[in-house]
C-alpha cells in the first residue's frame, strides 16, 4: 500500500468524543503528530477560518448545531476550505441527499461507519492523490478563472474513466454558470449515452429551462423528483420555472415539501417566505421566515430580508414589541453589514415612529443616511427603495428622495425601476416631484452615456475611461456603464498593453458585476476576454 | 388504526431509524477501535485472547451488513434510496472492500488475493455495492479453510465480481434452490443466507442499464470443491 505523507494537518469535527479520540488515534497510528480536534460545527468553522489544514474528516450528524453539510458549505463560500484542502464527510448510511448536489457542495469523499484503520489510510491515499492531481484545476477555482479551468478539463480529459467523468461533470457545470449553454448541453448528451446519470438529466432540463422551452424543463424536472424525491435542488429549479410562469401558489407547496424534508436550508424557507406572502398566505410566510432566522442564527447565509419581512409580518397584526425585538436582534446579527443594517435602522425608526415615540428617531435617520452615502457599493436598488419608503412615512421625504437619486442613477436605463420609483413618489403624495426626479437623474447620466458612445465611437478611448470611471466611482452599481467602462479598458489594454491600474478596475468591477448576479453573461464574457489578454506574470503580480 | 395515524407513524419510523442507526453504527465503530486495540496489546503480550478478538470482529461486522441490509431494504421499499453512480476503480474498491476485514484475516491466518486489472473502471454505487461485497466476504471468511479469492472481470454484458473461497462448498439443496431464494414468496425472509441473495438482487437491479438486468450466482469450483459467489453488474 502507499505511504500516506506524514507532515500533513488534520481536523477532525466530531459532536462525539469517542469517536474523536478514535479517529485520532487511528490517524497517530500512521504516524501523523498534527491532529486538531473539535466538537461542534460552530468551534471548527472558527478553526478553519484561522488555520489551515490538508484534510478535514467531518462528521455528517453533528447534533443540535450546524450539521457536516452546513459547515462544508459555510466554510467553501467564506474561502476559508479553498480547493486545497481536502474534505471527508463520515456518514452513517450511504444515502445522504448531499451526494445529489452540485460539486461545490460536495465533498472530496464519504465515508460510511464504522471505519476500520485500514480503510480510513486507503480512503485517505486515494483521495489525497486524486486532489493533487487535479491541482491546477482547484488553483484556477480559487482564482475564479473558470475559462482557464474549463480549458484545463477539456484538455486534461482525465487519466482514468473516474477522472474524466468528474471533469466531464464539472467542466459542465462551469460551462453553464458562463451561460456556455450548448458546450455544456453537447457534455451532457455525451455523458448520458453511456449511463442515464441523473445529474445530467438534471443538466439538460436546466438547459431547457435557460432556453425557455419550458415545457421539455418541467417534464424533465417533475420525471427526476418522481424518481428522486430528495433530490431537492431540482426542487428550486422547478419552483423558478412555476414562478415564471405565474403558477405562484404551486410554487409555494412545492418549495414547501422540500423544506419539510430538509428545513436547515436558510435561502430555501426564505424563498418559501416570500412566496406564501405573495400568495397572501401570510401564516406560512411567518412560519417560513422564524425557520430562516433559527437556521440562519449561526449561519453565514442569513440575511436581514427575513428579519425585515417578518418584522413587517408583526406590524400589520399589531405585534409591535414582538417586531421591536426581532428588529434589535437584527440590528446587532448584521451590524458589519451596512446594507441589512439600514434596513433594521429604518424598521426600528419605523416602529418607534408608529408608537408615537419622537426621541433618538433623528439618531437613526441620521445612521442611515450616512451608510447609505457610504456604502453605495452595498446598497442594492431593493434596498434603497424600501429605505427611501421608510423615510416618506418618517415624513423624511428630502432625505428619502436623495437615496432615490442614487437609485435612478445607477439604473439610468431600466424602465422597470425608474417606474418603481415613479410609483413610489407617487403613492406618498409627491406628485409634483416625480418628473422632476427621474428627468434630473435620468437627464445626467443619459448625456455622459451618449458622451461615451461618441468618444468610443471615434477612438478617443483614454478620454472616455476617465468620464466613465469618474462616474462609475458615483454610481457604482450602474452596471451599463461599468461593462462599457470595463469593455474600453479591455480593447486599450489589447492595443497598448497591460496597464495595472486598468487590470485591477476592470477585474473588480466584472466580479463585483457577477457577484450580484452569478449569471451576468456580459460581464462572465469581459471577464473571460481580461483573462485572455493577462499574461501568467501580470495575474501573479496583480492576484489578491 | 386510521389513516392520519398510520401516515403519522411512518414518518416517525423513518427518522427512528436514520437516527438509531447513526447510533448503531458510532458505537460499532468505537467497538472496532476497542477491538483492535485489545489485539495489539495480547499480540505484543502473546495472550492467547486473539483468537476471541478475530470472532468478535466478525460479529461486529456481522451486525453492520445486516443493518445495512434492512436499512437499504426499507428505503428502496420506501422510494427513497437515492442511487449515487460514479466510475470505480474496480481494483481500489475490492481492496478496500477486502480491508473492512483486515483484522479478521490477519488474526485467522486467511490469505487473499485479488485477480483484477489495475485499470479496470465500472459505473456502480460505491457504498451499496460495498454491502452486498460485506455480506459475500463475510460469508466467504466463515465458510473457507484458509484462502479467500477476488476476481473481475468485464464483458460485453456487465462486470462479473467472484468472491471464492477453498472450505467445502455451498450445499446442494442450496444450489438447487437459489433462484427461489431471490423470491419473496418462496419465504427467503426466514434464512440468511436467502436475505443476503435478496439484498444482493436488490442492489443489482437498481443498477439495470439498456435493460440488462444484472444477477447473483452460487456454484462450487470443480478442482477445489470450494463455494463461489458471483455477480454480474451490467
Amino acid at each position: 500500500m502507499e505511504e500516506l505523507r506524514q507532515n500533513l494537518n488534520y481536523l477532525i469535527i466530531d459532536d462525539f468524543d469517542q469517536m474523536r479520540v478514535s479517529f485520532k488515534g487511528m490517524l497517530t497510528s500512521y504516524g501523523t503528530t498534527d491532529v486538531t480536534t473539535c466538537s461542534s460545527g460552530e468551534k471548527a468553522l472558527k478553526l478553519l477560518a484561522n488555520n489551515s489544514y490538508d484534510v478535514v474528516i467531518c462528521d455528517y450528524n453533528l447534533g443540535d448545531g450546524k450539521d457536516g453539510q452546513q459547515v462544508l458549505e459555510e466554510a467553501r463560500y467564506l474561502g476559508c476550505l479553498g480547493h486545497a484542502a481536502t474534505f471527508f464527510m463520515i456518514t452513517a448510511e450511504s444515502n445522504m441527499p448531499m451526494v445529489m448536489s452540485a460539486l461545490e457542495h460536495q465533498p472530496d469523499d464519504y465515508m460510511v461507519k464504522p471505519i476500520n484503520r485500514e480503510v480510513l489510510h486507503h480512503r485517505l491515499t486515494v483521495a489525497l492523490n486524486r486532489k493533487r492531481q487535479l491541482k491546477e484545476i482547484d488553483d484556477a477555482l480559487i482564482r475564479d478563472d473558470k475559462l482557464s479551468a474549463i480549458d484545463l478539463c477539456r484538455d486534461r480529459c482525465g487519466k482514468d474513466l473516474k477522472q474524466r467523468l468528474y471533469l466531464a461533470k464539472l467542466q459542465a457545470e462551469l460551462c453553464l454558470d458562463i451561460k456556455r449553454v450548448d458546450e455544456a448541453e453537447k457534455i451532457y448528451q455525451e455523458i448520458l449515452a453511456i449511463r442515464n446519470f441523473p445529474w445530467a438529466r438534471f443538466g439538460l432540463s436546466k438547459i431547457d429551462f435557460l432556453k425557455d422551452n419550458h415545457e421539455q424543463a418541467e417534464a424533465g424536472f417533475r420525471a427526476l423528483i418522481e424518481q428522486n424525491h430528495l433530490y431537492l435542488e431540482v426542487y428550486d429549479w422547478l419552483v423558478r420555472l412555476l414562478e415564471k410562469r405565474g403558477e405562484t401558489e404551486e410554487a409555494q407547496q412545492l418549495l414547501q415539501e422540500a423544506v419539510d424534508m430538509s428545513p436547515k436550508a436558510v435561502a430555501r424557507q426564505r424563498k418559501l417566505g416570500l412566496l406564501a406572502e405573495h400568495n397572501g398566505d401570510t401564516d406560512r410566510a411567518e412560519r417560513a421566515y422564524q425557520a430562516a432566522i433559527r437556521w440562519g442564527r449561526n449561519s453565514c447565509f442569513a440575511s436581514a430580508q427575513e428579519y425585515r419581512c417578518l418584522a413587517n409580518i408583526y406590524q400589520n397584526n399589531g405585534r409591535r414589541p414582538k417586531m421591536v425585538k426581532l428588529l434589535s436582534e437584527g440590528r446587532k446579527r448584521f451590524s458589519h453589514q451596512p446594507a441589512d443594517r439600514i434596513q433594521m435602522l429604518c424598521g426600528q425608526a419605523l416602529a418607534q415612529h408608529h408608537q408615537g415615540v419622537m426621541t433618538g428617531l433623528d439618531i437613526y435617520l441620521d445612521e442611515i443616511i450616512r451608510l447609505v452615502d457610504e456604502h453605495k457599493r452595498d446598497v442594492t436598488a431593493h434596498h434603497l427603495l424600501d429605505a427611501a419608503d421608510d423615510l416618506f412615512q418618517l415624513s423624511k421625504s428630502d432625505e428619502a428622495q436623495e437615496l432615490l437619486k442614487v437609485l435612478l442613477g445607477n439604473h439610468h436605463d431600466d424602465d422597470h425601476w425608474i417606474d418603481r420609483v415613479r410609483q413610489l413618489m407617487l403613492h406618498h403624495g409627491r406628485d409634483h416631484d416625480v418628473e422632476g426626479l427621474v428627468s434630473i437623474a435620468k437627464s445626467e447620466l443619459q448625456q455622459i452615456h451618449i458622451k461615451c458612445t461618441e468618444l468610443l465611437r471615434t477612438d478617443r478611448l483614454k478620454q472616455a475611461i476617465t468620464l466613465l470611471n469618474d462616474t462609475v466611482e458615483r454610481y457604482p452599481r450602474n452596471r451599463t456603464l461599468m461593462l462599457m467602462a470595463s469593455g474600453a479598458m479591455i480593447n486599450y489594454m489589447r492595443v497598448n498593453g497591460i496597464d495595472p491600474g486598468y487590470h485591477f478596475r476592470c477585474r473588480f468591477s466584472l466580479n463585483r458585476l457577477l457577484e450580484r448576479d452569478h449569471q451576468d453573461t456580459d460581464a462572465g464574457r469581459f471577464l473571460d476576454m481580461l483573462n485572455k489578454i493577462t499574461p501568467a506574470a501580470v495575474e501573479e503580480g496583480l492576484g489578491g | 388504526m386510521d389513516k392520519i395515524n398510520s401516515d403519522r407513524d411512518a414518518i416517525d419510523l423513518k427518522s427512528a431509524f436514520a437516527m438509531v442507526s447513526h447510533d448503531i453504527k458510532n458505537s460499532l465503530g468505537i467497538l472496532l477501535k476497542f477491538i483492535g486495540t485489545i489485539s495489539e496489546i495480547s499480540k505484543m503480550e502473546g495472550c492467547a485472547g486473539i483468537q476471541q478478538c478475530a470472532d468478535m470482529e466478525y460479529e461486529v461486522r456481522r451486525i453492520n451488513n445486516n443493518l445495512v441490509k434492512l436499512l437499504t431494504l426499507f428505503k428502496v421499499e420506501e422510494g427513497v434510496y437515492l442511487l449515487n453512480v460514479d466510475a470505480h476503480s474496480v481494483k481500489d474498491f475490492l481492496d478496500e472492500a477486502l480491508l473492512e476485514h483486515a483484522v479478521i484475516m490477519r488474526q485467522k491466518g486467511i490469505d487473499y488475493d485479488i485477480e483484477c486489472e489495475h485499470d479496470l473502471y465500472w459505473y456502480f454505487d460505491r457504498n451499496l455495492m460495498m454491502g452486498v461485497m460485506g455480506n459475500a466476504i463475510s460469508n466467504a471468511l466463515r465458510y473457507t479453510g484458509d484462502k479467500i479469492h477476488l476476481t473481475a472481470k468485464a464483458s460485453p454484458q456487465g462486470l462479473t465480481i467472484g468472491v471464492e473461497d477453498n472450505g467445502d462448498g455451498f450445499p446442494s439443496n442450496m444450489l438447487a434452490q437459489q433462484d427461489g431464494f431471490m423470491n419473496p414468496e418462496s419465504g427467503f425472509i426466514n434464512n440468511n443466507t436467502g436475505l443476503g441473495l435478496f439484498f444482493t438482487q436488490t442492489v443489482l437491479d437498481l443498477h439495470q442499464h439498456n435493460g440488462i438486468r444484472g444477477h447473483v450466482a452460487l456454484a462450487n469450483q470443480a478442482e477445489t470443491g470450494g463455494g463461489v459467489f458471483s455477480i454480474l453488474l451490467p
